[in-house]
């Protein structure tokens, strides 16, 4: 960072107005989308920026019950719980072993892994569908939890991977003299020393599976089993007969968001800190 | 310090198996219907709180009291015929489903999944003394049936396409409907020239903009022309000058920017409910029109249609016909055979037409008064399935090139001469990928 | 980054030989365990399946029938089919035109926001839209630039324009774009604001004293100081890009009909030729082989673009 102050010039004012603008732009949005979702629709599309007369509650209501909001809620949960922490886990060790271990094989087998981010989800899901099929786990809660952890493996042992190569190798070393084994070097070393590694890519493959939307989309059938995006969708699906109803849209669409902006503003920190630490090797 | 590592990943991996049972224990397929009685499956295309859903739910109800049957219903919504294709590799299918009739042809008549139901047609219905062959004439086999004979489909609402209007505003209209295009471009002309916008459009759903070039081009070429024009692997009927004509005639709707403003850059449904708060005069569209528009729609709205106007000779109606279907692999299709003589019943099939506001295949129920024009319609025009059938047919072709170009064409985007080059080229393109 | 971690052979206290190969050999022990869930779950679901959707290519089939064999004719349908060509010059000005504004806004805004108070607030509430999820801000775009939307209806009441239309058939593309570098910039600048972060400052007070100005020391110190991290941002957004899905596809009418062909990026025609759309096609084959090509074509870019982006590593 460079010290001392530079004199302000018109070109750097003008960007940072631009940069503050946008900043708005952002907050702006996030706000509307909270105010909005207790207004009519009627209001909203009269005096698009004005505060609501009155709360019309009856939106958060209608999102969470009539639309299925709620169950969805539960869903999306649950399925970015387990599928973040099962990732993570299965994701772990095997990063420690290609991290650590000197064979020939953990080289190609990190880029192989890595090979895995580049395929698009688009790609696979014709043939996912037809082998979830065969297996009876279209339709199932359970076998979207096993491809979303399947799916953000690679992110994960991709992240993971750099993360532990980055940890100094002394503690390890020293423990090994004390006559620890690899395991218990592995538990009790390395993984608290990874911990903030760790939390910070759950948080993002938790961000990743809450957003995800066509895996959702074809594998799930029943309203039971939607996720939250896929609620969302239908209640668009759903104005179309019943009127445009925004309030409840954004009621919805605010039932999505908050939960993310919660996670985000608690550890948001440590999510910024981990994108640059797996760019910044 | 050193065992706290170990309890935390311990807790991980528990919760993680307990999340995954619970999944596991949530994750629902078509539901086991209760051990002993007879069930049935039934993935429905309406949302639970849709009209139409609340009568086949009240349908169903009294279907499960009187016969003792455990229906299991999904409300799934429009995708519920991709679900059942999906559904169909598991061997994991409803016994019942419905659908328009063109999205259950695509689906299950082509790769042959679907039961023959041409016994039902002979099975009396419940509480009457008719057989359902009674009350659904033949003149919906078009809708039905497959090229063999076969019926894939038991209808019980029939869709009509015709241009709406508001007859409280607009009482000449309603005194005199125009009937042929000549006539239909006056009207236009003068309401454009009153102030007024004549037609809306909702042009971001294809899907609308393409109800006007094909029911334009069967006008010219009568029913089955714009299939077999669409069927040409060389596209050489495009070249007609009757084609030419047809989609002339259509492009000047925009030229003339007789369109509402906004018609080309809106998100449906804005212009739909722009038209419905009198914004706009005609609007041509499926019968659902009075009941999606209802909720927003101006005090003393009452709707009326007219027939897509005639370009010479040919008058019929575009229509479409909603019903249930049975794939070839469902386990209780008996059952579900019943139900759907069931729901034909006159008491029950009658609350689709006064609940729900939608035309049924029966001509002895009632009908809501803003139905009644279409209604008219059905009964003594010949019927042809809306865009000639090319939507059902050449699902491909039609979402891809027929759509996109007529989406065009109706907001002023190309020409008319544009649109048959474009679209003679890409159905030779079609046909050499995918004949 | 642990700039600490000693390189491999030089350590600052060498340990007795026997610890260290005790561990590795330990290690070595628990190396199969360790990577065989994690291999296993990604052969099962990622690569099979890559694998599959190859075989698939090569064949005609609608997910329910058999399956038939129809050789390269799937590729050579998709070399004159319009729609195609249309998604993959979308895909393509997706990368380079998005791609590259997100790269100069965000490297404009890193620059700007380094100096400023509330850089933390600002770089937070800049990548608020990459946690939430793409549909949500692609109907909240989509509401906004309607005919009758907000922002016509703000422009209005500030400058009396008439209502412009954003979201037509020739402005729904750019409105797309535009749309796409808004949410992608905040991950951007998170990425390249931490590499520029890690230049110490004499190199910019040495450069200042020798009389550079602003972009004299952009080009000389902070783009080669920061190359690495560039590079990464780069092979990243490549990646990324072929997989933009849901804000394009939520800008259809409704959720049961897809956008306008003419919008259609890579992954939208895989999804119109198989599930899309109220009139599925169930194309399996042709979507498939969709995806193969354009998976190759990704694949050669980013060897190009890591190949084209290489330099030797600027030791500081």
């Amino acid at each position: 960072m460079p010290a001392g102050r530079r004199p302000a010039r018109p070109g750097r004012a003008v960007g940072t107005a631009l940069v503050w603008a946008l900043v708005l732009f952002n907050l702006a949005i996030f706000a509307f989308l909270l105010i909005a979702s207790f207004r009519t629709t009627a209001e909203i599309f009269d005096r698009p920026w004005g505060l609501p007369t009155t709360l019309h509650l009856e939106n958060w209501v209608r999102a969470w019950t009539e639309s299925g909001f709620a169950r969805a809620t539960l869903n999306t949960v649950a399925l970015a719980l387990a599928g973040a922490v099962t990732a993570t886990v299965v994701s772990a060790p095997a990063a420690y072993a290609l991290s650590r271990v000197r064979t020939r094989s953990a080289g190609p087998l990190s880029v192989f892994f890595v090979l895995g981010l580049g395929i698009p989800a688009h790609v696979t899901v014709i043939p996912l569908f037809a082998m979830m099929a065969d297996i009876g786990l279209v339709n199932s809660l359970f076998g979207l939890y096993v491809l979303y952890s399947a799916t953000h493996v690679p992110f994960t042992v991709f992240l993971l991977t750099g993360f532990f190569r980055s940890l100094p190798a002394d503690v390890e070393e020293a423990a090994a003299l004390d006559g620890a084994t690899a395991w218990r070097s592995f538990w009790q070393i390395m993984l608290p020393l990874a911990r903030s590694g760790i939390l910070t890519v759950l948080i993002l493959n938790i961000i990743s599976i809450w957003n995800e939307t066509l895996l959702g989309l074809v594998f799930l059938q029943s309203a039971e089993n939607y996720t939250l995006s896929l609620a969302l969708l239908n209640f668009m699906a759903s104005m179309q007969f019943s009127g445009a109803d925004y309030g409840s849209l954004f009621a919805g669409v605010c039932i999505l968001v908050i939960p993310m902006v919660v996670l985000y503003v608690w550890f948001g920190r440590r999510l910024v800190e981990g994108i640059t630490m797996g760019s910044g090797k | 310090m050193r065992y706290r590592p170990r309890v935390k990943t311990a807790t991980a991996l528990l919760a993680t198996a307990v999340l995954g049972v619970t999944l596991a224990g949530c994750s629902s397929g078509d539901g086991g219907g209760s051990g002993g009685g007879e069930t049935f499956t039934y993935w429905s295309m309406w949302q639970e709180s849709e009209p139409q859903g609340k009568v086949v739910a009240a349908a169903i109800a009294d279907f499960e009291q009187e016969t003792g049957v455990d229906v299991q219903v999904e409300w799934q919504g429009r995708d519920n015929v991709t679900k059942l294709v999906a559904a169909l590799r598991s061997g994991d299918v409803p016994d019942l489903i419905d659908q328009q009739y063109f999205t259950i042809k695509n689906a299950i008549v082509r790769g042959d999944q679907f039961t023959d139901l041409t016994d039902v047609y002979d099975m009396p219905i419940p509480g009457e003394e008719k057989t359902v062959r009674d009350v659904v004439p033949a003149k919906y086999d078009a809708f039905t049936t497959t090229d063999d004979g076969a019926h894939f489909l038991v209808p019980y609402e029939i869709i009509a396409y015709t241009i709406w209007y508001d007859a409280a505003r607009l009482p000449e209209v309603a005194a005199e409907p125009p009937q042929t295009w000549e006539e239909f471009t006056q009207v236009l002309a003068a309401s454009k020239a009153a102030g007024r916008n004549p037609l809306a459009l909702d042009a971001d759903i294809a899907g609308y903009a393409e109800y006007w070039t094909s029911t334009a081009l069967v006008r010219a070429l009568g029913p089955g022309g714009l299939r077999a024009l669409v069927a040409q692997p060389d596209a050489a009927g495009w070249d007609r000058p009757e084609v030419r004509d047809a989609i002339g005639e259509v492009a000047q709707l925009a030229a003339n920017d007789w369109f509402i403003p906004g018609y080309d850059s809106s998100k449906f449904p804005a212009v739909q409910t722009r038209w419905a708060q009198g914004e706009a005069d005609f609007l041509y569209m499926g019968s659902w029109a009075p009941t999606e528009t209802g909720s927003v729609a101006g005090p003393d709205v009452e709707y009326r249609s007219f027939n897509f106007p005639t370009f010479g000779t040919d008058d019929s109606l575009p229509a479409s016909a909603i019903g249930f279907a049975i794939p070839k692999a469902a386990e209780n299709a008996d059952v579900a055979k019943r139900f759907m003589a069931y729901f034909l019943n006159a008491d029950r099939l009658s609350k689709i037409s006064t609940e729900a506001n939608n035309l049924t295949p029966r001509t002895d129920l009632p009908v809501p008064p803003q139905l009644a024009d279409a209604n008219e319609l059905v009964s003594t025009k010949e019927l042809n399935p809306i865009t000639d059938g090319v939507l059902g047919e050449f699902s491909d072709f039609d979402k891809e090139t027929f759509q996109p170009l007529s989406a065009q064409l109706l907001t002023g985007d190309i020409t008319a001469e544009a649109f048959i080059e474009q679209v003679k080229a890409r159905q030779i393109d079609y046909w050499k990928a995918h004949g | 980054m642990a700039v600490g971690t000693p390189a491999a052979g030089g350590r600052a206290r060498r340990p007795p030989p026997s610890a260290g190969s005790v561990l590795d050999r330990d290690r070595r022990k628990l190396y199969i365990p360790f990577l065989v869930p994690a291999l296993l779950l990604y052969l099962a679901f990622v690569i099979a399946p890559s694998v599959a959707a190859l075989w698939i290519s090569f064949h005609r089939w609608d997910g329910v029938s058999d399956m038939e064999w129809h050789g390269l004719g799937n590729y050579v349908a998709l070399l004159s089919d319009t729609v195609f060509h249309t998604a993959l010059v979308n895909t393509l000005v997706i990368l380079v035109v998005a791609g590259g504004a997100i790269f100069v806004v965000s490297f404009a805004i890193t620059m700007l926001i380094r100096e400023m108070r509330g850089r933390k607030f600002v770089r937070s509430v800049l990548f608020f839209p990459h946690i939430v999820s793409a549909i949500v801000l692609s109907i909240v775009w989509g509401f906004l630039f309607q005919y009758n939307g907000v922002v016509n209806a703000i422009l209005g009441a500030l400058f009396g324009t008439g209502p412009i239309p954003w979201l037509d058939d020739a402005n729904l593309f750019p409105m797309i774009l535009l749309g796409t570098v808004w949410l992608s910039t905040g991950l951007y600048v998170t990425i390249i604001l931490a590499g520029v972060d890690r230049i110490p400052a004499y190199f910019y007070e040495d450069a200042l004293l020798a009389g550079a100005n602003a972009f004299q020391r952009l080009r000389h110190v902070t783009l080669p100081l920061s190359w690495d991290v560039i590079t990464v941002a780069a092979t990243f957004w490549t990646i990324s890009s072929l997989k933009i899905f849901e804000f394009i596809y939520a800008f259809g009418g409704t959720t049961a009909d897809l956008p306008p062909p003419a919008v259609w990026n890579s992954a939208l025609f895989v999804y119109g030729e198989s599930f899309g759309g109220r009139s599925p096609s169930y194309l399996f084959g042709y979507a498939s082989a969709s995806a193969m090509l354009m998976l190759a074509l990704f694949s050669v870019l980013v060897v190009v673009l890591r190949r084209v982006l290489r330099r030797d590593p600027v030791e500081f």
